[in-house]
C-alpha cells in the first residue's frame, strides 16, 4: 500500500533531474510556505490577549481518573478540572473549596463539612454530599484497585472495606447527612487527615457518567475522555489530543466561575527538557515543567525574570539493606553517611537549587524545623569504621551501590564512590539498572546500598518517616525499631503541634543514630514562568490552582 | 508474479507468529511489570490490578488469549494509557509517522538521487567533491545534532517556524528536513556508487555508440541499473522512516509512533509493545516484498522465483 507512491516517485523524478527549473520550484515552494508565517503572533502573545495559558506539563497524562491516578503530571491537570471538599491556597494553607466551612468534633475524630449550596457538575447536574460519599465508595472499591486508596485508611472502616473484609459501606465513616452536610469519622484523631483530603484520590467523580462507561468499579474505561468527562472544578476538559495538547476551558457551572479570568489552559506533554526550553524561547509556552541544568546559568546571567528556582518538598537519599553484612552494623552505616560531602554533591552535581540534606525530614514541613542533623565528618567516619572492625577499610568486603540508569544518578554514584574510597578506603562497585528492573531489584532486597527518592504528597513529616516504619510497604531497608514505630503511631494521632514536633525530633534522632537511610539532598524546582503570568506563587509542594492565574497582555520575555 | 506474491505472503504467517511469540514472552520475562512504581503498591491492590488485566492467569493462557483477540484484530487495552486501546493509539500515531516519514522520504529521494547522479556524472570534479562532502556530513551528523541546529537557526533566530509541535502544516518542515537529510545522504552515496559502476559497463558504451542522447543514456539506461542499491536500501529504510523516529519525535514533540514504541518498553506496556512490534514487523516484511518486485522490474537478470 505504502510502496506504490514510492515507485511512482522514482519514475516521476526522471524527467526532472538535472532540470534547472526544478531547483527554482523547490525554492519557490519554500518561500511561499515561509511567507505565511512571518508576521504571526506567538502563542504566548496571542494567549495573553485571549487569556489562554500555555503550560508545559512534561509527559502525556496516562489517564484523568483521580481515583486510579498515581502520577504528578496528571495531578497538575486534575486539580483544575476537579474540586475536592477543601483545597490549598497559594501558601499551601487550607482553603474552602466545595465545602464552604468545616469543623472538628469528637476530639478531632469527626470532621463535618458544610457544602456550598450552589455546587454543580460541568453538565449542570446538582452536586450534593451524596456525590462525595459515592465517589469515596468508588475509591475504596476493591475491584477498582486504586493504588492510593490506602490514603483513606485513617477513616473508620475504610481499610476493611478496601481489603474486602466487609461489603457494607455503611460501616465506613463517610456519611452524607443531608444534601449539604458531609461527615468523615476517623478511627483516631489524625491531624494530617485534612492534608490528605486535599490530594487527588479524594476528588469527587460524576458517578452517573462513570457508571455509564462501566467505570464505577473498574479502572481504565472511557469515561475520562474528552466529550465524556464530567467534572466539578473551575475548568473542564474540552480536548485531548494524545502527545499533542490537552485543553481545559472555564467551567461556567463552577461556583467561582465569575472570578476566573483564564478562558483556557493548554497542557503540552513535552518530555524533552531541551525541546521544552526551546518552545518557551520561541513563545510557545508560558510555563515550563523544568529547565535543563545546562541552561540555568544562561538565564541566571541574563537576570531573566522568567527563571524560578525554589525548594520543593522531596528527598534524594540512599537506602541500606540492613539485613545483610556489612550494613547490618549501624556503625558501618553511619561511617558511610559521615564520609559524604553533601555540600559538594548538591552544588557541583545536582546544581539546580537542591540543598544538602542533613536529616531525612525537611525544614518547613507544616512548621516543623528539624533539630537533629548529621554532624561529624570523615574523621569520625573512619573511627566508626575502625570500631566496626575495618580500620582504614582493611578487610572490608566488596560492596555494591545500585542506582537506576540516568546521567545524574551516575554522576552522583561516581562522586559517592570516590568519597567512600578516599575517606574510608573502601571499594564500592557501581551497578545501574533500567528503572523498572531497578525498582524490582530494590523491592526484592537484592541490594546493599541503593538510591531512593520521595516526593511527599503532603507537608506532614510523617511521610518521610513512613519510609522507615517497620511494617510500611515503602520501607526497603528492612530496618525496624520498636521505639521508632511507637513514636510514629503516636505522632500521627497527636493533635497538639508542639507535642507532635517533639516526637518528630525524637524520630529524626533515631534515624540518625541507626542510619537505615542516608539523606543526601532535598529537592528543588527550576522552571521558566513568563512575566505575563500574574498570581504565580512558588511553594514547597509546587502546587497551585492555575485557573486562578491571570495573563497580562503586552509583556515581552 | 501473482504466485510469487501469494507464496511470499503465506511465508509471512509463520515469521510473524515467531516474532509475536518471542516478543510476548520476552517482555513478560523482563523484571518489573506495568504496575511497578516508586510508590509501592500493596499486595491486595496489585492482585486486583492483575486480575483486572488478566495478568493473574498462567502466562501461556495469556498468550493464547492474546492470539485469540489478535485474530479478531483486537490488540488489547493499553496498560499505561488506561482509557485507550492499542488499536486507538496506533490509529492516532501511525498517520502522523506516515506523514512525517512520507515527506522525509520524498525529500531524501529528490535530494539524494540528484546529488548522487551529479556526483557520478562529474566524477572527481568539484561537483563530485561537493556532493560527496555534503552526503558525508549528512551521514556523520546525527539527527539529535542537526534537529536542534535547524531549530536554533530557523525557529529561534529567524522566527520562521515553531520550535516544536505538530499543530499546523508549517510544523512539518523542520522535522521532515532533519529526517530527510540523513536519508538523503545515504541515498546520495548509494546512487553515486551504483551509477559509477553502471556507467562503466559495456551496454552504456553501446548505447552511446548507437547515438543515444546523453540524457537518454543517463535516464533510460544508466539510472535503471544505478538505482538498484538504492532500491534494496529503501525496503528496510522505508519501514524505519514510516514507523517513526524516536529521536526526531522527541526533539520536535511529534505525536508519532516511534516514541510510543520506545516508551512502551520502558512502561512495560505489554500490549502496546506487542502492537507496535507486530506493525513494524509486518511493514518490514511487506516493504521487502515490494523491493523484491521492483528489483525484478529494474533488473532484467532477475526473475520471480
Amino acid at each position: 500500500m505504502v510502496s506504490e507512491p514510492k515507485v511512482a516517485q522514482v519514475s516521476d523524478l526522471r524527467p526532472r533531474v538535472g532540470d534547472p527549473r526544478y531547483g527554482a520550484l523547490v525554492a519557490l515552494t519554500f518561500a511561499a510556505l515561509l511567507a505565511g508565517c512571518g508576521g504571526n503572533k506567538s502563542a504566548v502573545e496571542q494567549g495573553n490577549r485571549d487569556q489562554v495559558l500555555h503550560y508545559g506539563n512534561g509527559v502525556e497524562p496516562s489517564n484523568l481518573d483521580p481515583h486510579t491516578n498515581t502520577g504528578s503530571p496528571e495531578s497538575v491537570i486534575l486539580i483544575e478540572i476537579f474540586e475536592g471538599l477543601v483545597a490549598r491556597g497559594p501558601d499551601l494553607e487550607m482553603v474552602p473549596a466545595a465545602a464552604e466551612r468545616w469543623d472538628f468534633s469528637g476530639e478531632g475524630r469527626i470532621i463535618t463539612f458544610r457544602l456550598r449550596p450552589e455546587l454543580k457538575w460541568s453538565n449542570g447536574d446538582p452536586l450534593t454530599a451524596r456525590d462525595f460519599r459515592d465517589s469515596f465508595k468508588r475509591l475504596l472499591e476493591p475491584s477498582l484497585a486504586a493504588q492510593f486508596a490506602f490514603m483513606a485508611y485513617p477513616v473508620a472502616g475504610a481499610e476493611d472495606y478496601n481489603t474486602g473484609k466487609t461489603r457494607d459501606f455503611s460501616t465506613v465513616g463517610f456519611q452524607a447527612l443531608d444534601d449539604l452536610t458531609f461527615r468523615v469519622i476517623l478511627d483516631e484523631p489524625t491531624p494530617h487527615f485534612l492534608q490528605l483530603l486535599v490530594t487527588y484520590p479524594f476528588l469527587p467523580v460524576h458517578m452517573q457518567s462513570v457508571a455509564r462507561f462501566g467505570g464505577a468499579e473498574r479502572p481504565g474505561t472511557a469515561w475520562t475522555r474528552a466529550g465524556n468527562l464530567i467534572t466539578n472544578g473551575p475548568m473542564k476538559l474540552i480536548g485531548w489530543e494524545a502527545n499533542k495538547v490537552l485543553t481545559v476551558a472555564r467551567n461556567e457551572h463552577h461556583w467561582n466561575s465569575a472570578n476566573i479570568a483564564l478562558n483556557e489552559i493548554r497542557f503540552y506533554p513535552i518530555e524533552s527538557q531541551d525541546t521544552e526550553e526551546r518552545a518557551f524561547r520561541t513563545g510557545q509556552l508560558h510555563v515550563t515543567t523544568t529547565l535543563p541544568v545546562s541552561k540555568i546559568d544562561f538565564y541566571r546571567e541574563a537576570k531573566s525574570p522568567a527563571l524560578h528556582i525554589t525548594p520543593r518538598l522531596g528527598a534524594n537519599y540512599l537506602v541500606f539493606n540492613t539485613e545483610k553484612a556489612p550494613f547490618d552494623d549501624a556503625r558501618v552505616r553511619r561511617a558511610f553517611a559521615l564520609a559524604i560531602n553533601r555540600e559538594q554533591i548538591a552544588t557541583s552535581i545536582y546544581r539546580a537549587g537542591q540543598t544538602p540534606a542533613y536529616a531525612l525530614s525537611q525544614a518547613g514541613m507544616g512548621g516543623y524545623q528539624p533539630r537533629h542533623r548529621i554532624t561529624g565528618g570523615p574523621e569520625e567516619a573512619r573511627a566508626l569504621l575502625a570500631e566496626a572492625g575495618f580500620p582504614g577499610g582493611a578487610g572490608f568486603p566488596k560492596v555494591e551501590y545500585l542506582y537506576n540508569t540516568n546521567e545524574l544518578n551516575r554522576d552522583v554514584a561516581q562522586a559517592l564512590q570516590e568519597m567512600w574510597s578516599k575517606e574510608l578506603g573502601v571499594d564500592v562497585t557501581l551497578v545501574n539498572e533500567e528503572w523498572k528492573v531497578f525498582l524490582n531489584t530494590r523491592d526484592l532486597g537484592n541490594f546493599q546500598i541503593a538510591r531512593a527518592g520521595w516526593n511527599p504528597f503532603t507537608d506532614a513529616p510523617t511521610e518521610y518517616f513512613q519510609q522507615v516504619v517497620s511494617n510500611s510497604a515503602f520501607n526497603d531497608s528492612n530496618w525496624g525499631d520498636p521505639e521508632f514505630d511507637a513514636l510514629y503511631e503516636k505522632a500521627i494521632h497527636t493533635l497538639d503541634p508542639a507535642e507532635r514536633h517533639e516526637l518528630y525530633h525524637r524520630m529524626d534522632e533515631i534515624i540518625l543514630r541507626d542510619m537505615p537511610v542516608i539523606p543526601l539532598v532535598h529537592s528543588a524546582i527550576v522552571r521558566l514562568v513568563h512575566p505575563s503570568v500574574r498570581g504565580w506563587k512558588d511553594n514547597l509542594l509546587d502546587s497551585r490552582l492555575k485557573a486562578a492565574l491571570t495573563l497580562a497582555p503586552g509583556e515581552t520575555p | 508474479m501473482l504466485r510469487f506474491i501469494a507464496r511470499r505472503l503465506l511465508e509471512t504467517i509463520p515469521v510473524l507468529l515467531i516474532i509475536i511469540t518471542a516478543t510476548f514472552f520476552m517482555v513478560r520475562f523482563v523484571p518489573g511489570g506495568p504496575f511497578t512504581a516508586e510508590k509501592a503498591v500493596t499486595p491486595e491492590i496489585l492482585a486486583n490490578l492483575n486480575k483486572h488485566y488478566g495478568l493473574d492467569k498462567p502466562v501461556f493462557q495469556q498468550y493464547l488469549d492474546y492470539l485469540g483477540s489478535l485474530l479478531k484484530g483486537d490488540l488489547g487495552p493499553s496498560f499505561k494509557y488506561a482509557n485507550r486501546t492499542v488499536n486507538e493509539i496506533i490509529a492516532d500515531a501511525l498517520p502522523v509517522s506516515l506523514e512525517l516519514g512520507g515527506t522525509s522520504l520524498a525529500i531524501a529521494l529528490v535530494l539524494g538521487i540528484t546529488l548522487g547522479v551529479f556526483a557520478a556524472l562529474r566524477r572527481n570534479s568539484w561537483v563530485d567533491y561537493l556532493c560527496t562532502g555534503v552526503s558525508t556530513i549528512g551521514i556523520c551528523l546525527p539527527t539529535f545534532v542537526l534537529g536542534p541546529l535547524l531549530v536554533l537557526f530557523f525557529a529561534i533566530y529567524l522566527g520562521w517556524f515553531n520550535a516544536s509541535g505538530w499543530y499546523s502544516p508549517i510544523d512539518r518542515v523542520l522535522p521532515a528536513m532533519t529526517l530527510g537529510f540523513v536519508y538523503a545522504a545515504y541515498i546520495a552515496r548509494l546512487t553515486r556508487g551504483g551509477m559509477l559502476e553502471v556507467l562503466s559497463q559495456d551496454y552504456i558504451r553501446t548505447a552511446r555508440a548507437k547515438g543515444a542522447t546523453e540524457s537518454r543514456v543517463i535516464i533510460r539506461h544508466a539510472m535503471r541499473g544505478g538505482l538498484l542499491p538504492v532500491v534494496s536500501f529503501l525496503g528496510p529504510a522505508t519501514a524505519g522512516i514510516l514507523t517513526g523516529s524516536f529521536v526526531i519525535e522527541t526533539i520536535f514533540q511529534i505525536p508519532g509512533l516511534g516514541r510510543e514504541f520506545v516508551k512502551s518498553a520502558f512502561n512495560r506496556d505489554y500490549t502496546l509493545v506487542l502492537g507496535t512490534v507486530i506493525l513494524y514487523a509486518s511493514l518490514i516484511i511487506l516493504l521487502n516484498l515490494v523491493v523484491d518486485i521492483v528489483q525484478v522490474w529494474l533488473n532484467p537478470k532477475l526473475k520471480f522465483e
